[in-house]
């Protein structure tokens, strides 16, 4: 971007900087201005320097007819601007002849005297004027106490009028503002960070053409609001971390329907943008009696990292999720994912004994209620064994089975195949008998897992047949299998 | 037909002589030329007026005559038709001495109706000139003055039957006489400016009465009303002074003009699509295109009816209305020269400054 000499005031310094200029007109202030003149008659501007601010009168502005040909003289003298005193009677036409021949105008409803001192004392003193914009924004900021991101924008806003500023999200999605599509634009951007540097968005100010700001300039007023969105961030994540329920409060809002401000706010809670995810839930097993805050021993061990959400309390399990790479196979990301679940119930386990479901793939956070309810199935099935992981997508009825309260159903259980029971000495046929029914009666396979020869398998079935139990009987079969996996776990 | 010399107004021409005096006045109020013109038509009917070149004067006297007060106010308080004649022979009896003719004040609306019902009722011919080449509101804003001759004495007849002769300095005139048309119903007949026929020749402004019958009507020659078109568009807006806001007209303290100040705004209906002002007070003195002067006083600006191509009085203007502003320059050059322009200066508000601009300023819109 092009550097202009510190020395030129700019138009839009003056809106910004000197008191007293009302509702403006005429849409151009990217020009110099480098004098101040008193007019106080028409033939005055035909001897005025280009550049200059001229500041009529208000017996001059009295009539609508000598405010235009001020006007048309301005235009023609390259003036920088014209400050007028308000009158209700010719402010709609002399604004519009303003906008038509682009002179910058500025109604004022302070004495014209007192405008003019201002106007060159700012004139006179740049970089004293550019320092006490830099003040003024850093005063603005730090009133603020609690700042929040429209509070900061606004700020950013009146301190780079004829601007257009935007903040995205760390996937480069809009949070605040919009983007100009104008390929005319120069845009400064600067990277908003919080205090472990990682990536919390991105500042951009997109300038007209040929303005006359220069970077520098946007950059330390940049600097200053981004300091104020860490903060803002950093606080958001403190107040999360000790109350535990920012996050947990976003995603019941979240599946609820209700997206206002989530963008916004899952930026400064750190939730990965973007998408596909992977969603975990860690639940705590039956026999689990933790003695200490379970969230505590779970967060302690999750990762901390940009494509890891922190982990939130839903309902009676801890949900996070991960953002896939993009760049790998689903499967490997979520072989990956598993592992890493894995290790964190593993590690909690010693403290908390628990287990995890993994969701399949979804594709955004829209999809997240979907991906809750499976993860927690799985969650609920895994619960079966601590540290155990189950992905929802390879739930088959043996983990489903594996849920089933064994102690209760033992006695039952024990009834259903008395008979079996008591011929088989070493156990063999119930095992037969349990492998079988979970491998869809397929000798082959259960010859496969109980390493046995398929002969073996077929005589044992008949065995089974003949002390009256026959699995392929519909009406006998889920109760066998309900039986065989209470007598036979993990199977 | 071109420079055709016209000896006479007689009920051939003198409604064509009519349309053509309509076409010199920034507006009009129709009921009071009605009047004038049925005044008019009722005396040259019973004697037609015979038309003097100002090159070509007997020796002798001559005195100018107008109306004063309100158009309108003719029209409500009708003529008894007597009282152009009474102001003459009032003003003859104070200086003493016989008319030879009378010239009207100047050549806009009613006046040159009503100077030529007072020559046919006096039997006295009518100069083919006046003062002004047009209309302008304060007596004293004649070429006359310009060449150092006196408006006053000056006799007054009003139709309540008053005459008065106003025998004081010409910057004491106007002041003097609104109370007295005030109190006489709205308007009175003056008789001013006496003068000699060699005052008269170097100081009238020649031909215009001919040219307004030309004006007029194409069978007396072509038209010499010759305007220059500023702009074709639609009235965009039409502002009010803070003093002077609508419905509530300054009052008309001494040295202010008879009227209100307005702006009309007009949106230029073609490229460059010029915004327009126009500025008025009495009489539209100044034209902006863009803030640049394009015409201003003396030249005469009117707005016209883009479809009949009559004159719109500034108070029957309406916003979104279509107009055609067109610019008519100054009779004489006399206007434009220093004391021309200072006779002008007048002390409305709206007008306060603008024949303070530099001549420079000023000449830029100039054809």
């Amino acid at each position: 971007m092009r550097e202009r000499p510190s020395k030129d005031l700019t138009v839009s310094d003056l809106l910004r900087d000197v008191m007293g200029l009302g509702q403006a007109f005429g849409g151009d202030f990217t020009g110099a201005a480098r004098s101040v003149q008193i007019v106080d008659s028409l033939d005055a501007i035909s001897v005025a320097h280009p550049h200059t601010v001229l500041v009529l009168t208000e017996s001059l502005a009295s009539s609508g007819w000598r405010v235009e040909m001020a006007l048309r003289s301005a235009w023609e003298r390259a003036a920088a601007c014209v400050v007028v005193p308000h009158s209700p009677v010719h402010e709609a036409s002399v604004g519009a002849l303003a906008d038509r021949l682009g002179v910058p105008m500025f109604l004022s409803h302070e004495n014209p005297f007192q405008v003019a001192v201002r106007v060159a004392a700012a004139i006179a003193q740049p970089e004293a004027t550019r320092a006490a914009l830099l003040a003024r924004v850093a005063h603005e900021l730090a009133a603020l106490r609690d700042p929040m991101p429209r509070q900061i924008m606004a700020v950013l806003e009146r301190a780079l009028p004829q601007k257009n500023i935007y903040f995205t999200g760390p996937d480069d999605g809009v949070l605040l503002g919009h983007i100009v599509t104008d390929h005319r634009m120069e845009s400064t951007q600067l990277l908003v960070t919080d205090e472990h540097r990682l990536t919390i968005g991105t500042l951009v100010v997109q300038t007209p053409p040929d303005s006359p700001d220069s970077t520098g300039k946007i950059e330390e007023v940049l600097e200053l609001a981004a300091a104020a969105y860490s903060l803002w961030a950093a606080r958001t994540r403190s107040h999360d971390e000790r109350a535990g329920v920012r996050s947990s409060l976003l995603l019941e809002q979240l599946l609820s329907g209700d997206s206002e401000d989530y963008q916004l706010l899952s930026t400064a809670l750190g939730w990965p943008a973007g998408g596909p995810f992977l969603m975990a839930a860690l639940g705590l097993t039956s026999a689990s009696q933790a003695t200490v805050d379970p969230a505590m021993v779970f967060r302690s061990f999750w990762p901390r990292r940009p494509d890891f959400s922190p982990l939130m309390r839903y309902k009676d399990v801890w949900i996070g999720w991960y953002r896939l790479k993009g760049n790998a196979p689903i499967d490997d990301d979520l072989k990956a994912f598993s592992k890493i679940v894995g290790t964190v119930v593993n590690k909690a386990a010693n403290t908390v004994p628990c287990s995890a479901g993994v969701s399949g793939c979804f594709s955004s956070m829209a999809g997240a209620s979907q991906a809750i309810l499976e993860a927690t199935t799985a969650a609920s099935v895994a619960v079966a064994v601590a540290g155990r992981v189950v992905l929802a997508g390879q739930m088959g009825p043996e983990q489903l089975l594996a849920t089933l309260p064994r102690q209760a159903m033992t006695q039952p259980a024990r009834m259903v195949l008395a008979g079996l029971l008591e011929a088989d000495v070493d156990g063999t046929l119930l095992k037969t008998l349990a492998c079988l029914l979970d491998v869809g009666l397929a000798p082959s396979l259960a010859a496969q897992q109980l390493g046995v020869h398929r002969n073996t398998i077929t005589a044992r079935l008949q065995k089974i047949k003949d002390l009256g139990y026959d699995p392929g009987d519909p009406r006998q079969r889920l109760a066998l299998h309900l039986a065989c996996t209470v007598l036979v776990p993990g199977i | 037909m071109n420079g055709q010399y016209i000896p006479a107004i007689n009920t051939d021409n003198l409604d064509a002589f009519a349309r053509g005096v309509r076409r010199f006045t920034t507006g009009i109020d129709e009921a009071g030329y009605q009047a004038a013109l049925d005044w008019a038509r009722a005396e040259v009917t019973a004697r037609s007026v015979p038309l003097l070149r100002l090159n070509d004067l007997p020796r002798g006297s001559f005195c100018s005559l107008s109306i004063v007060g309100s158009a309108a106010a003719l029209s409500e308080l009708l003529p008894e038709g007597n009282e152009a004649l009474r102001a003459i022979r009032t003003l003859e009896r104070w200086v003493g001495t016989e008319f030879q003719g009378i010239v009207p004040l100047n050549c806009s609306g009613e006046n040159p109706l009503i100077s030529a019902a007072a020559a046919a009722a006096s039997g006295k011919p009518l100069v083919d000139g006046d003062g002004c080449g047009r209309v302008l509101p304060l007596l004293e804003q004649t070429t006359f003055t310009l060449h150092g001759i006196s408006v006053g004495p000056i006799a007054v007849a009003t139709p309540m039957r008053d005459d008065l002769i106003l025998d004081a300095p010409a910057t004491r005139i106007e002041e003097l006489i609104r109370p007295i048309v005030a109190a006489a119903g709205g308007w009175a007949i003056v008789a001013c400016y006496p003068m000699s026929a060699e005052q008269l020749a170097m100081a009238g402004l020649p031909g215009t009465l001919s040219n307004a019958l030309r004006s007029g009507h194409p069978d007396f020659g072509p038209d010499p009303l010759v305007s220059r078109t500023l702009c074709r568009g639609t009235i965009s807006g039409i502002e009010y002074p803070i003093q002077s806001i609508a419905g509530q007209p300054r009052s008309s303290a001494a040295g202010t003009l008879p009227s209100a100040p307005v702006s009309i705004l007009i949106s230029e209906s073609a490229e460059p699509r010029s915004h327009l002002r126009l500025e008025a007070h009495n009489e539209i003195f100044l034209a902006l295109a863009d803030g640049r002067v394009i015409a201003s006083a003396p030249d005469q600006i009117l707005i016209l009816n883009p479809r009949t191509h009559e004159v719109i009085n500034l108070e029957n203007l309406t916003v979104g209305e279509p107009v055609h502003v067109a610019m008519v320059p100054a009779a004489s050059p006399a206007w434009k020269t220093k004391q021309g322009r200072l006779l002008m200066q007048l002390s409305g508000h709206a007008v306060e400054g603008f024949y303070n601009l530099s001549e420079d300023t000023m000449n830029e819109g100039a054809p």
